[in-house]
């Protein structure tokens, strides 16, 4: 984990990125006290020149020819580590790229979202299995419920979340 | 016949101690002990052909 950082750091300092900020599970482990499990390493990266269309071809190709990474379907292999380089497209993840908060792993500095952006994320993608990450964290509340629901409010998305709870709700009462 | 007394008060408390002492146990895991554990799953995941992905490479 620690090398995968350095490699980024050092990505920065060739320019091929701007920036980096780790999304995804990886994140989440850092703030939750339930584990998640995943299979790569989310990375939502920031380049100043972008254009209407961008490949992540120079980075695949600056990793490939320092690090003898290898693509594996969605991923890029680098010193067994699977990663997945990602671009903030729309407004919600543009917002959270910048709401960073900087941790050390491993001795390394690296940024990760802020722990009400990974959730405000994982109500809007709402993919299956974040259902029962969000369930999980919505019980452990070690999150800043006023911070996330302005979040949600800027971005549309506060309905959605407790329709969400709702549902959490009426499964607790028919389980308990 | 001989009586087993079971104590089942004693055994649920013993068992809510054990969930107490298991969710402050895990609030006190660090991040690198949460990705350990992470990889633990992973291999688990791997070993059952669950996934091609190999595990990461933190021991």
């Amino acid at each position: 984990m620690k090398e995968i950082i350095k490699i980024l750091n050092k990505m920065i300092k060739d320019k091929i990125i701007d920036d980096f900020v780790l999304g995804g599970a990886t994140a989440l482990l850092y703030y939750a006290d339930n584990i998640f499990q995943t299979e790569d390493i989310d990375i939502f990266i920031s380049v100043k020149h972008l254009g209407l269309i961008f490949n992540l071809e120079p980075i695949y190709t600056y990793l490939k020819y320092n690090y003898d990474a290898k693509e594996y379907g969605e991923y890029i292999i680098v010193k067994d580590f699977p990663l997945q380089f990602l671009l903030p497209g729309d407004s919600l993840h543009k917002e959270a790229i910048k709401n960073f908060k900087t941790i050390t792993i491993q001795g390394e500095k690296c940024k990760i979202f802020s722990f009400e952006y990974l959730i405000a994320l994982m109500i809007f993608l709402f993919k299956p299995k974040y259902r029962e990450r969000i369930r999980l964290i919505i019980e452990g509340k070690t999150y800043d419920e006023k911070k996330l629901n302005d979040i949600l409010k800027r971005h549309s998305l506060l309905d959605k979340f407790n329709k969400i709870k709702d549902k959490f709700n009426e499964e607790n009462i028919l389980w308990s | 016949m001989k009586r087993i007394y079971c104590g089942v008060d004693s055994l649920i408390n013993r068992m809510l101690k054990s969930k107490a002492d298991y969710e402050n146990d895990k609030k006190k895991l660090s991040f690198e002990e949460k990705l350990k554990i992470m990889v633990k799953l992973q291999e688990k995941s791997y070993a059952m052909g669950a996934t091609k992905i190999k595990p990461w490479p933190i021991k």
